[in-house]
C-alpha cells in the first residue's frame, strides 16, 4: 500500500479524517478526490453507452450546476462555517467529476471526428433532463462502488481500486490535459 | 538460500506486477485498434480500459457494435 500512498501524494492531501478506509487501510486518495475520479469514469461510460449517438451538443448550464454543490461544500468548510462529512464529499465530488467526464468525453469525441463540431448550448431542456437522469444514476453507482468496498472489507477490492485511482490521477492530472492542449493547438493551426 | 530469500520474494512480486502491467497495456492497445476498426471513439475506450482493466474490457466486449461487412467487390466491367 505504501507505494500507492507515495505515488498519489503529489495530487492529494490524503488526510486520514477525510478518507475512506477499506480493510483497515486508508484509500490512497481522500474521499472527495476518490469521488471525482469515479465520477470521471462514470461520465466517460455514460457518454460512450448512452449519449454518444444521439446528442451532438452539450448543455453548459447543467454542467455548471453540477459543480455548485462541491463549491458550496468546499467553501463553507474552508471558512470554518461547518464541517463536511465523507458522504457529502462523496456525493458532491461524484457530481463534479461526472460533469468533467462528460465534457472531456465530448471534447475528445470532437477532436477525433472531423465531421463533428463542438456545439455548446446554454439552455436545453431535453438535454438537461437527460443529464439529470445520468447524474442520479451515477450518484447511486458511486455510492455503491465505495460502500461495497467499505462494507466487504476485501483486500483485493482495495488493491484494485487503489490501482484504478493511481492510474486515474496520473492520467487526469498529467496526460489528459497535455493531450487536450496538443489537440487544441492542432485545431487552431488548421 | 536464506540470504537470498528477500530478493526472491521481491523479485517475484516485481515480475508479477510487470506481467500484469504488460497484459493491461496490451489489452488497452487491442481495444484501441478494435474500436478504431469499428468506428467507435477509440481514444475514450482506450482511456476507460487503461483505467479499469478487465472490467472495462468486459463492458467493451458487451457493447461494441457488430463488425461492418467488407465492401462488395466492384462489378466486372
Amino acid at each position: 500500500m505504501d507505494i500507492f500512498y507515495l505515488l498519489n501524494s503529489p495530487f492529494c492531501h490524503q488526510m486520514s479524517s477525510r478518507s475512506f478506509f477499506i480493510a483497515g487501510f486508508k484509500m490512497p486518495l481522500c474521499a472527495r478526490c476518490t469521488a471525482i475520479h469515479i465520477g470521471l469514469l462514470l461520465g466517460y461510460l455514460f457518454h460512450l453507452l448512452f449519449m454518444r449517438k444521439e446528442n451532438q451538443c452539450i448543455c453548459l448550464l447543467s454542467l455548471i450546476l453540477f459543480n455548485v454543490p462541491l463549491a458550496i461544500d468546499g467553501i463553507t468548510q474552508l471558512y470554518g462555517l461547518r464541517e463536511s462529512t465523507n458522504e457529502i464529499r462523496l456525493l458532491t465530488g461524484t457530481l463534479s467529476g461526472l460533469s468533467f467526464g462528460l465534457v472531456i468525453a465530448y471534447v475528445i469525441e470532437a477532436f477525433n471526428n472531423e465531421h463533428k463540431d463542438l456545439k455548446l448550448e446554454l439552455f436545453n431542456t431535453t438535454l438537461m433532463k437527460r443529464q439529470a437522469h445520468v447524474a442520479i444514476s451515477s450518484e447511486i453507482l458511486a455510492y455503491l462502488i465505495i460502500y461495497v468496498g467499505v462494507l466487504s472489507n476485501s483486500l483485493l477490492y482495495l488493491i484494485y481500486i487503489s490501482l484504478y485511482l493511481t492510474i486515474s490521477s496520473f492520467l487526469h492530472n498529467i496526460i489528459v490535459p497535455i493531450y487536450i492542449m496538443v489537440a487544441m493547438i492542432k485545431c487552431i493551426k488548421t | 538460500m536464506q540470504k537470498f530469500e528477500p530478493f526472491l520474494i521481491w523479485g517475484g512480486c516485481i515480475v508479477f506486477y510487470l506481467v500484469i502491467f504488460v497484459i493491461w497495456i496490451l489489452l488497452a492497445v487491442w481495444v484501441y485498434k478494435d474500436a478504431k476498426k469499428r468506428g467507435e471513439n477509440a481514444v475514450l475506450w482506450l482511456l476507460v480500459v487503461l483505467l479499469t482493466g478487465i472490467i472495462g474490457l468486459i463492458i467493451y466486449l458487451l457493447v461494441r457494435p457488430k463488425e461492418k461487412a467488407p465492401p462488395p467487390p466492384p462489378p466486372p466491367a
